[in-house]
């Protein structure tokens, strides 16, 4: 797009039209003073462009002059290779809104049409990016509502701000969004679920519990209608089974029942005494057959049990004599059994003897042993404590060594003093030796020779000679001496050789003392005491009687009884068992034989009651024959009767079902009579309670319940997918910005800073950091004139975005730039002459000394006439 | 003999709970239906009438309220002038056992329940032929029987049943439908029907009265019931129909296309006079479509119009919204506003989902317009 002119009517200050020609592609410049109109023109050309004619909002209503009127804009451009002419007339009134728009002079639409149209030819680049975003301005927020926002002057950069609101949905997108929120959040929780006690939940829950109420009465209306319909059955059973008529039928099939019953039971009563009769001979025959087979049974038991006695007999008497015979060798084994015993007790008699014998002697010879011992040890305990107390009269290693060293200490004082005093010494000449004597004795040349007091030398051939020496002080000796003394009186001793002496007599006591302690230890290890106890514990000596046999002997002879005692064992063992199985034997002789003789008793009895046992057997038989016969002639009348009987138990089912019609039909008449009592008190409770008002009172309200429901649920899905829709368009918008934006700014802000790296923020879609010579700065933090600049650089971004898809737009600055100082005004200028190449820049501006660098095509405001 | 006059009603559905209304006018339609058996008396007074015949439905169900029972046997009881011939419907059948021993025990004798299909003479020379319901669905015409019920020569004959002379929908027991032709073949002079809550004539002698007080939007208007004259035997009833009911049920349907003026047409539907709408019920059924700016406009004037009624209802589910670029321009010009806008409207007017989500993105499209029109 390309804007050609512009005129003004009705607009602010320019109540009679006014127009800029002129423009032309590239950089376009208007440089005005103040108050000269370029801001009327370039919010006029704005609304032109953004507001619809039907609009009479407070942006509209800023365009109207103080004396009134309607406004009026026209802008000619090309756009699409055509000429097009918009024009645009905002009224409070309707009938005077218009707006018209031509394309190469023919009038193409009016009003609706024609704002619908020109949003086409301003719609925003294909891959994102802003639309009608390049009129940059101090103030106006895009398409932000709020007038007095839009009467704000604001600075360059909250312009952006709001365009990018603008883009992504702003702050109207926020606070639909919160609304969405706002209203889901009524009904639903974080993760999507029923609030607890919010709408939704409150409308489920009522459903749920009308439900629940219309289940129950429904469940009720059922239980009433059933009991209702059984009420009706109940009336019917009842009339049927308490007809007079239905009791006449019951009690008349009763008493025939009653008749056949009686008739049956009466044939009955003479089968079972024909029946009783062939019992009783049954009997009879059976007694005389069990009498004949008695007698027969008790004559053979006394024959057997004669028999049986005798053989017994034989038996008890053979066993008698084998018993008496085991006893007698049991009598004997008993008698060796008691020799061996007492042979062995004699045996270890004499060797317990013989042990203490042997123990007696044994302690005997130690008891002599330890008496000598602790006689030789008692010698040895007197001659340690002498030697001990000897060795206590003998000096001490460490006061000889106390002694030896106050010695050396004299022996240095006195070196010392001679050393400090005035000494002489002799040389001899060759054959002078020993001719210099002093006190007697030759004077040894070569040395020296102190003199402590003086000296007499005598020498030989030619005289004495006196040497007198001052006295030197001896005080260290004098005190080592006195130390020395001092040690020696203590030590008792006279003098240091007899203290060494001393110490060698003391060493040889001491060999002497290790010695005698030594044999003590060998002789006691455990002490004098030790020994003297043991020899007290020792038993005294005992008097033996008699020959006291040796201990392996008497060892030979107990191991010789013990083996004689263990064979005279076994033998009693074996007397002893067969001795018992003879006796057992001879015993269960005797009990057959007594089993025998009562079997022979108890037959002899039986046929003690008979005095002639045949006789009787005969007599027997007579009577079975005759009781066989009467039981035939009993059987054979029997069978007759039995040929005739009546059917009784058809007649007693007959009789019981009889009795259970009637006893049924009076325990179903109570039973029935109850029950309808029941029901009648039931159903006038329930019928009391309107169970069936209520009902249909509740399904109507279960229906407005479950509508409510439904619009809830409906107004959640509503708000949900409006929701979904906003954040869906909110991030596509943001993405799409940063990317484009940053791809077409990075070129255009290397022209201000060579290695300018932008950072833009994805939610704010604004630069929120810039690196510039390797150092990363806040946005914020950027000089005013900075972040217009990089704002401007933003707008020709925005415009080369247009321009990438076709659709090149106009540029509008409306003192854009204003704190840029001029050194980095000549590179902004560079910048929008690049962008100008294939772009049209249209700049108002008051400075007019710095802007007439920018150069580009002049514009002036101008007066037109109505038919512009 | 001198003409015979009686009112003829039915369907009062004493006892109806309107569970599906709000709850401050649910007890205004309650006292409504009551008060309906005083306006029945009065418009047989008004009539020189001394009998109302109620064809059935007398009670909304057959189990309703002590209280509402009650109260109405007290009611009538107390227009002693008048005397009540009842039938049973399918509503109230004699199924209700405890409802009709209760009612009679409850009743002066003004006031005759008629349990047997059996000629009952209401007035010298004038028989009545009742066909009471014996069960809700009686799977029978029970007016059969009149064709053959014997009455003296000379008499008036009445019919008085409840049930559909066509089907009148799924409740009604096509197997028990009234032949139009009843009155003809059992020589009725009139023959008092019930059943149909709306005033039907079936033929010169055969009318349903209606209900006395309306209870849905299915026939709309008051209630009414009807004042019959029968000059003589076999001479053709007058019939006038009296208004009874106190509120008025409206159902008015409005097809609307953009450009429309909406305000004109709504207040063309709706009472004039503000003060009576008090007792009007109105559901209104939109239809149509509407540009987004104007259905916002008559949901306005529907919001304004609405606290002046009973009852109004607005049912827009078949009112469509057309979303035109500058419709979408009010939203937004560009940006992501309008990219959700336009998101939306897609899908509302695609066919690439369920209608369900159709209507549901039209709607998030409409409340998108409505929350940037808040601000």
């Amino acid at each position: 797009m390309q804007i050609t002119s512009v005129t003004l009517k009705n607009v602010r200050r320019f109540v009679d039209p006014v127009r800029i020609d002129g423009f032309g592609p590239g950089l376009n410049v208007l440089v005005a003073p103040n108050e000269h109109g370029k801001s009327t023109f370039f919010e006029a050309l704005h609304a032109a462009f953004f507001v619809s004619h039907r609009s009479f909002d407070k942006t509209v209503k800023a365009l109207v002059p103080r004396v009134g009127g309607d406004p009026e804009v026209t802008v000619s451009f090309e756009a699409d290779g055509a000429q097009w002419k918009l024009m645009k007339c905002w009224s409070s009134s309707a009938g005077r809104k218009d707006a018209k728009l031509w394309r190469d002079g023919v009038l193409v639409a009016q009003k609706a049409e024609a704002d619908a149209m020109l949003s086409g030819l301003l719609k925003p680049p294909s891959d994102g990016g802003p639309a009608g975003l390049l009129w940059v301005r101090q103030g106006v927020v895009g398409l932000d509502s709020g007038g007095e926002e839009q009467q704000a002057r604001r600075d360059i950069m909250t312009s952006v701000a709001g365009e990018v609101e603008a883009m992504t949905g702003g702050r109207r997108m926020e606070a639909a969004l919160a609304n969405c929120a706002a209203f889901l959040g009524q009904h639903l929780t974080g993760t999507g679920r029923p609030k607890r006690n919010g709408g939704l939940d409150q409308a489920t829950t009522e459903v749920e519990a009308l439900t629940e109420r219309r289940d129950q009465l429904q469940a009720d209306m059922r239980a009433l209608q059933q009991d209702l319909e059984r009420r009706r059955q109940v009336r019917r059973e009842l009339a049927e089974l308490d007809a007079p008529e239905a009791h006449h039928e019951r009690a008349k099939a009763l008493e025939e029942a009653r008749e056949t019953l009686e008739a049956a039971r009466a044939h009955d009563r003479k089968v079972k005494d024909g029946e009783n009769e062939i019992a009783r001979l049954s009997a009879q025959l059976d007694s005389c057959d069990a009498q004949i087979e008695a007698l027969d049974g008790i004559l053979t038991e006394a024959r057997s049990a004669h028999e049986a006695v005798e053989k017994a007999k034989a038996i008890v008497d053979e066993r008698t004599g084998q018993n008496d015979e085991a006893q007698k060798r049991l009598e004997r084994a008993k008698k060796v059994h008691d020799t061996a015993r007492k042979a062995v007790e004699r045996a270890a008699s004499d060797l317990r003897r013989a042990m203490r014998a042997k123990e007696a002697a044994a302690s005997a010879t130690r008891r002599t042993e330890l008496k000598e011992r602790i006689a030789q040890a008692e010698k040895l305990g007197v001659r340690i404590a002498e030697l001990r107390k000897q060795v206590g009269g003998e000096i001490a290693p460490e006061t000889l060594g106390k002694l030896e060293e106050l010695a050396r200490d004299l022996s240095i004082a006195r070196k010392s003093h001679e050393n400090a005093a005035a000494a002489f010494s002799v040389t001899y000449c060759a054959g002078g030796e020993g001719r210099i004597t002093s006190e007697g004795q030759p004077v040894e040349g070569g040395r020296r020779h102190p003199v402590l007091t003086g000296a007499t030398l005598d020498l030989d051939g030619i005289g004495r000679l006196e040497i007198s020496a001052a006295q030197a002080d001896d005080g260290a000796v004098a005190e080592a001496e006195a130390a020395l003394r001092t040690a020696l009186a203590e030590a008792g001793m006279d003098n240091v050789a007899a203290a060494r002496e001393s110490l060698t007599r003391r060493r040889g006591i001491e060999t002497q003392l290790r010695q005698a302690e030594a044999d003590l230890r060998a002789l006691a290890p455990h002490g004098l005491d030790a020994l003297r106890t043991e020899h007290d514990a020792l038993p005294e000596p005992v008097e033996t009687e008699g020959d006291v046999p040796d201990v392996a002997q008497a060892e030979a002879a107990e191991m010789a009884a013990q083996d004689t005692l263990a064979e005279a064992s076994e033998a009693l063992e074996a007397a002893r068992s067969a001795a018992d199985a003879t006796k057992d034997s001879l015993t269960r002789a005797e009990v057959d034989m007594a089993n025998a003789e009562n079997r022979a008793m108890r037959a002899q009895e039986a046929l003690g009651a008979h005095q002639d046992p045949a006789k009787a057997l005969a007599d027997l038989r007579v009577l079975q024959q005759e009781a066989a016969s009467a039981l035939e002639q009993a059987r054979q009348a029997q069978q007759a009767r039995l040929a005739n009987a009546p059917d009784l138990a058809a007649a007693e089912a007959a009789m019981t079902r009889a009795e259970s019609v009637i006893k049924s039909a009076t325990d179903t008449i109570a039973r029935l009579r109850e029950e309808y009592a029941g029901l009648n008190s039931r159903i006038s409770v329930v019928s009391s309670n309107a169970v069936e008002e209520e009902l249909a009172l509740t399904e109507d309200q279960l229906k407005q319940a479950e509508d409510r429901l439904a619009r809830i649920r409906f107004d959640i899905a509503v708000h949900q997918r409006l929701e979904r829709a906003l954040q869906a368009a909110r991030d596509t918008a943001r993405e799409n910005y940063v990317a484009a934006v940053h791809r077409e700014l990075l070129p255009l802000l290397r022209m201000i800073w060579p290695d300018a790296e932008p950072v833009i923020d994805a939610d704010t879609g604004l630069i929120t950091r810039i690196t510039r010579r390797g150092e990363e700065e806040e946005f914020d933090v950027l000089s005013g004139g900075t972040q217009e600049q990089i704002s401007l650089l933003v707008r020709l971004a925005f415009a080369r975005i247009l321009a990438r898809d076709g659709r090149p737009a106009p540029v509008i600055l409306d003192d854009a730039i204003v704190y840029t100082d001029d050194d980095r005004i000549e590179q902004m200028f560079d910048a929008l002459t690049r962008q100008s190449q294939d772009l049209q820049v249209i700049v108002f501006s008051c400075r007019q000394r710095a802007f007439r660098a920018l150069g580009g095509t002049a514009l002036a405001i101008t007066q037109a006439g109505d038919a512009a | 003999m001198a003409d015979f006059r009686f009112i003829h009603s039915s369907d009062l559905h004493l006892g109806k709970g309107f569970g599906s209304m709000p709850e401050d006018l649910r007890g205004r339609l309650i006292e409504a239906r009551f008060e309906v058996i005083g306006r029945l008396a009065q418009a047989a007074r008004d009539h020189g009438a001394s009998h109302v015949l109620i064809a059935g439905d007398l009670f909304d169900t057959t189990g309703p309220s002590a209280q509402v029972r009650r109260q109405a046997a007290t009611a009538m009881s107390a227009a002693s002038d008048v005397i009540w011939w009842i039938i049973p419907g399918n509503h109230d059948s004699l199924q209700g056992e405890e409802l009709w021993a209760a009612f009679e025990d409850e009743c002066s004798t003004n006031v005759r329940l008629l349990r047997s299909p059996e000629p009952v003479e209401m007035s010298q020379g004038v028989f009545l032929l009742p066909a009471p319901l014996p069960r809700q669905f009686p799977g029978t015409d029970l007016t059969a029987w009149m064709a053959g019920a014997e009455t003296p020569e000379g008499a008036l004959r009445i019919g008085l049943a409840h049930g559909g002379v066509v089907s009148f929908g799924e409740d009604f027991d096509g197997s028990a439908l009234i032949p139009p032709d009843r009155a003809r073949t059992a020589r009725l002079d009139y023959l008092a029907l019930g059943d149909w809550h709306g005033q039907l004539t079936i033929g010169e002698r055969t009318c349903y009265s209606g209900t006395p007080e309306r209870d849905r939007f299915k026939h709309g208007g008051r209630g009414q019931c009807l004042a019959v004259t029968i000059d003589g035997p076999g001479a053709m009833p007058q019939i006038t129909p009296v208004q009874t009911g106190r509120f008025d049920w409206r159902a008015p349907e409005l097809m609307l296309s953009p450009g429309m003026d909406l305000g004109a047409e709504l207040d063309r539907l709706l009472p004039s006079d503000r003060a009576a709408r008090r007792d009007v019920l109105v559901q209104l059924r939109a239809a149509g479509y509407l540009r987004m700016t104007e259905r916002a406009a008559f949901e306005d004037a529907v919001r304004r119009a609405a606290p002046d009624f009973a009852l109004f209802d607005l049912r827009d589910d078949e009112l469509a919204t057309e979303y035109e670029a500058d419709d979408l321009d009010l939203i937004a010009a560009g940006g992501a506003l309008r990219t959700a806008a336009e998101e939306l409207r897609a899908e509302a007017q695609g066919s690439e989902v369920s209608a369900e989500d159709r209507r549901v993105a039209q709607a998030a499209l409409n409340r998108l317009w409505s929350l940037v029109r808040e601000g």
